[in-house]
């Protein structure tokens, strides 16, 4: 059975897949409880917002578009432990980043968090291995070899901030390699056990322009730490570049000045102002769309009998 | 190709607007589907660019 006729469909189905997963599994209640709430949050299935992105449905429609996977139960239960999945590494980032603004933070505190996210990993790799096609030694080395370079990825992040030395954009793309697009060639194949160019590459330029979003939103937002924790993201990247090159590093000293444990919001918004000016952020945000074409451009070019569902990702997309 | 864009990006940064001399430069440099990309976000005026499509 194929799912194309609505827009909502596929999210109405896997939010009801979920729910019963859920209070199927054994799962505490209370556990239960929190993952159903937490995946209200933006970007996940169960957030009202009409057009936002949203990994558990992008990963229905991968599945629809190359997946040999005819059973609707088995694709969305693909999915849903994609949504699963992305949740535990959502509370992990978020614990790792200090963010205490935010929903994990506020609703269940570090400790609960922790055990929670050992719980997701646990039931979304459960739910991969029940419902995928590829045969389950396949798919477990697929997910742990993707995960694990996920992880690799993430711990290298923790240090890649603006130091000593100063990462270089190259640098930056290896990172982002790891820890995003290891998450989307995960995605790829769970449909697809062999290796195959055009995914890959597919792979590549979304988890690319999916990072560079988040990094030009967290750069420019108070919500986010990226900024005062000195996170070598590639908008400072591009600003630090021109600085040193224009005016002996003015924007160097400035952010040496930035310490966590005070208030700079002046400070914070002098050098937002300045990377503003300086042309990275916009060279980020055409980075990202251009990117973002050149995915389209293969799911276009290389899948033209799967029009629907290249449509329903390429919305996702956008 | 991501360096001659952001040398493209530094001089429209610098100059404040997307003129002729920074279009020459665009067009002579970069490729057509990074060209497309540019002048799309720039359509409206380096003063009025902004991150909605994010």
């Amino acid at each position: 059975m194929a799912i194309i006729g609505t827009e909502d469909s596929a999210r109405n189905y896997l939010r009801q897949f979920i729910l019963n997963y859920l209070s199927g599994s054994g799962l505490n209640p209370e556990m239960q409880y929190f993952t159903i709430k937490l995946l209200h949050g933006k970007g996940k299935i169960y957030n009202e917002a009409e057009d936002h992105f949203n990994w558990g449905e992008f990963s229905f429609y991968i599945g629809q578009f190359i997946g040999h996977e005819k059973n609707l139960v088995n694709q969305i239960g693909i999915a849903a432990g994609v949504e699963l999945l992305l949740l535990a590494s959502d509370i992990i980032d978020d614990l790792a980043d200090g963010d205490r603004k935010g929903d994990i933070h506020k609703i269940l505190g570090q400790s609960k968090a922790l055990i929670l996210s050992n719980a997701l990993l646990t039931e979304s790799v459960s739910l991969l291995l029940t419902h995928s096609s590829v045969p389950p030694g396949k798919q477990l080395l697929n997910v742990i070899n993707n995960l694990r370079n996920a992880c690799n990825g993430q711990w290298s992040d923790l240090s890649f901030i603006i130091g000593e030395t100063i990462p270089t954009e190259e640098d930056y793309f290896r990172l982002i390699d790891q820890k995003s697009v290891s998450f989307v060639r995960l995605i790829f194949r769970l449909y697809q056990a062999n290796q195959d160019p055009i995914l890959e590459e597919l792979a590549t330029y979304i988890g690319f322009s999916g990072q560079l979003q988040n990094d030009v939103k967290d750069i420019l937002s108070d919500e986010s730490n990226d900024l005062i924790y000195k996170k070598a993201t590639l908008p400072l990247i591009k600003a630090i570049e021109y600085s040193v090159e224009k005016d002996q590093g003015w924007l160097l000293r400035k952010i040496k000045k930035l310490d966590p444990d005070l208030a700079n919001q002046k400070l914070l918004d002098e050098i937002r102002s300045y990377i503003r000016s300086t042309g990275a952020i916009d060279y980020c945000i055409v980075l990202a769309k251009l990117y973002n074409n050149r995915a389209k451009q293969i799911l276009t070019q290389n899948f033209p009998f799967k029009r629907e569902y290249v449509e329903k990702i390429v919305n996702q997309l956008d | 190709m991501k360096q001659k864009l952001w040398d493209v990006i530094k001089l429209i940064s610098e100059r404040k607007e997307f003129g002729e001399k920074e279009m020459a430069l665009a067009y002579e440099t970069l490729d057509p589907d990074v060209l497309s990309v540019l002048q799309d976000h720039f359509k409206k005026g380096v003063s009025m660019r902004s991150e909605k499509w994010l």
